[in-house]
């Protein structure tokens, strides 16, 4: 058995931090209601709060001197736990991605978390390695990489890009340092290009193949996707979590009835039409605002390296987060254009990617020129051609019907119960009906379908245009849908459900010669007539 | 989708299924009677009751008579030596296509009530989702299980 290996030190304070932050909402409300200090300075006060944190200190000190791990030949034990000891074994060839984590606490430490994901079995499976320097844990991260490359060489060594002249040894360790310290380097005008990093060699003598930034992105460029992102879903996710939090805070803040006042006072001095509107204006302003606060947050700092065979991702602000994986892993490529971008051609490019947690699938590049996107797909995921936006089959013009029908009937049952609860006031709410009529067209408008070079490509609109590019092999199953009235008018909805995403990806309403056509093709017994039906095509 | 599927699932399940819907429809009969009971007994409204009732004949209608009818006629699978594919549905009717080799296990399942009609359900399961054929005859359920298990064995070719 080799050498026993523990955590950093700094996993003591970490974890006692971890567990007092537990107690600040407590603390935050007793100061909130007010206390009476002499009360509170009593001796056993202090007393109890000091044997508590000793308490905290005693159980880390103990978790921290049981948790090891050694690395073997070809498997990594971590062993843990004070009372119920779990053993955990990964062989390298299971790893499926190894990723260090830097959240807040271990930014500020300096200090790392590695993550080693392996297939299936959700986050039980996963191993972790909870508090490691930064240089071990790259260290141990590129140790894993190796171990876990030399069985996949073949596959590593066709990803090799042909890019001859890039820097022999660039240690990643400084790469994620500088990405770290907030630095970016400064881009021509290009959306991308090869940023060459040197830096010594890592300590322990473990040699880079090849690796060098791909890309970074700017400033200028952050701003710009962060402006045009409308990620909503973040929005909501954000507010969700802000208001379960400040629940218990807002009466206490505030004095009672306060926004009744707030609503009165306005209510007087301008016409219920006005408010209504204002108020919309409001909220999608400070939506749109929120959201790119925060996705300036989630991906200030975007880069895309090379190491090895394998992709590296890495962003975050305030919570560093870093990926790595093998190209073949990726299950799906999608290409998103929100509202705001697709005027200009822009999109991002994410990547559906098997990994333990479900539900994310990873960007690829936030902001790209679409027009010069194959360029990196090229370079990362070779097996994947992108379309031009014109060649899918779209759906055909029959289909209109079933995109708006039930949209348009929620919408008038919206408007009726509008107006019969507010009145008059309440008929500004019909101005719904051309809203959603004009989102639905442009959503049938979006849906169509490609088959072309053993590829599918699926695209449909919810708010931003979505394609999902998906290779045959990578299809686990693949379903087709209509009603009765849909089959007579040769209508029918396709979708697939690929690895690493808990949904199935759907066109809804396309002609059914193009979906029956992907149907011989995908299907394995009726192969030959789906060969001539791709070549025809 | 294209072709004709022949597999259909056995005649008992459709009562079966129905045996299970008026069981439910019974424990819901069950607690109108105990509200109209006590109602009478404390004079509170019989109003509930009566609308509870009316409810109570239309899922009656719907869930035992109607929807397990169509269910059981539109239900239809067929193993091919490649791929399993299951017609199924109510309004919207789907086909599934799920290729042999991604199929990972195939499990054998059946309740009380199944059992009582020798009926059984096989599960046919991807690493991603899970296909359900339920309601066949015990011995044709068993051979379907053990098809696809020989099946599923043989490797993808490379593409």
């Amino acid at each position: 058995m080799s050498e026993r290996r523990s955590l950093h030190p700094l996993y003591l304070l970490i974890s006692v931090i971890g567990a007092v932050r537990g107690f600040i909402p407590v603390v935050a409300i007793v100061l909130l209601r007010g206390v009476n200090w002499e009360e509170a300075l009593r001796w056993y006060w202090i007393a109890g709060a000091a044997a508590l944190l000793l308490v905290f200190v005693g159980f880390s000190y103990l978790q921290w001197r049981k948790f090891g791990f050694w690395l073997e030949e070809d498997r990594i034990v971590i062993r843990r736990g004070i009372l119920f000891r779990d053993e955990k074994t990964i062989y390298y060839t299971r790893i499926h991605s190894v990723n260090v984590e830097q959240p807040l606490m271990h930014r500020l430490l300096r200090v790392a978390k590695l993550k080693i994901e392996t297939p299936g079995g959700g986050k039980q499976a996963d191993g972790y390695l909870d508090v490691l320097s930064m240089a071990e844990a790259n260290r141990i991260k590129s140790l894993l990489r190796d171990k876990a490359g030399q069985t996949g060489t073949a596959q590593a060594g066709r990803m090799e890009p042909d890019r001859a002249g890039a820097g022999p040894a660039a240690g990643e360790a400084s790469g994620t340092a500088a990405a770290a310290g907030g630095h970016t380097v400064p881009e021509d005008a290009g959306a991308m290009r090869t940023a060459e990093v040197s830096a010594p060699q890592l300590p322990g003598g473990v040699m880079e193949k090849e690796s060098g930034v791909y890309f970074r992105l700017d400033t200028a460029k952050l701003l710009q996707a962060a402006a045009t992102s409308l990620n909503f879903g973040l929005v909501a996710a954000f507010v969700a979590g802000l208001i379960s939090f400040a629940d218990d805070f807002i009466d206490l803040l505030l004095p009672e009835h306060y926004w009744e006042h707030v609503v009165e006072d306005s209510m007087d001095l301008m016409p219920g039409s006005m408010v209504v509107a204002i108020g919309a204006i409001i909220i999608i302003l400070f939506a749109w605002l929120l959201s790119l606060v925060l996705y300036i947050v989630k991906y200030s700092g975007f880069e895309v390296r090379r190491e090895g065979g394998q992709i590296a991702l890495s962003y975050g602000l305030l919570e560093k987060k870093s990926f790595l994986f093998e190209p073949k892993k990726v299950q799906a490529v999608l290409i998103s254009e929100s509202l705001l971008r697709q005027p200009f051609g822009y999109g991002e490019i994410k990547l559906q990617v098997i990994s333990s947690d479900k539900q994310e699938q990873l960007m690829l590049h936030p902001f790209i020129k679409l027009s010069r996107a194959q360029e990196l797909i090229d370079e990362f995921v070779p097996q994947m051609k992108l379309h031009a936006a014109d060649k899918l089959a779209p759906s055909p013009r029959r289909a209109l019907l079933y995109y708006v029908r039930t949209y348009l009937l929620i919408a008038a049952a919206v408007c009726a119960v509008c107006i019969g609860w507010f009145g008059t006031p309440g008929v500004w709410s019909l101005l719904l009906i051309p809203l959603v009529f004009w989102w639905r067209v442009s959503c049938h408008r979006s849906a169509g379908m490609l088959l072309e070079g053993g590829q599918l490509a699926l695209r449909k609109r919810l708010l931003n245009r979505t394609t999902y590019y998906v290779r045959r092999p990578t299809i686990q199953r693949m379903k087709v849908r209509r009603s009765r009235a849909q089959r007579r008018k040769g209508l029918i909805s396709l979708s697939v459900h690929a690895l690493g995403s808990p949904i199935d990806y759907s066109a809804a309403c396309l002609d059914e010669a193009d979906v029956e056509a992907a149907w011989r093709w995908y299907s394995r017994s009726m192969r030959e007539s789906g060969r001539a039906a791709d070549l025809s095509s | 989708m294209v072709r004709e599927l022949n597999g259909r699932l056995h005649r008992d399940y459709l009562k079966a299924y129905r045996v299970t819907e008026l069981i439910s429809n019974g424990i819901f009969l069950l607690l109108i009677a105990v509200y109209s009971g006590l109602a009478i007994w404390l004079e509170w409204t019989l109003i509930p009751a009566w609308i509870a009732l009316g409810a109570l004949v239309l899922s009656l209608l719907l869930f035992t008579w109607l929807i397990p009818k169509v269910k059981y006629a539109r239900f239809r699978y067929e193993l091919f030596d490649d791929e399993l594919e299951i017609e199924s549905g109510l309004l919207f009717i789907s086909n599934v296509l799920v290729p042999m080799v991604r199929v990972q296990h195939v499990e054998l399942g059946s309740g009380p009530l199944m059992r009582k009609y020798d009926l059984a359900t096989v599960s046919v399961v991807t690493a991603a989702t899970t296909h359900r054929i339920v309601g066949l005859k015990r011995t044709e359920a068993e051979a379907l299980k053990r098809r696809i298990g020989m099946l599923a064995k043989v490797e993808e070719e490379h593409e």
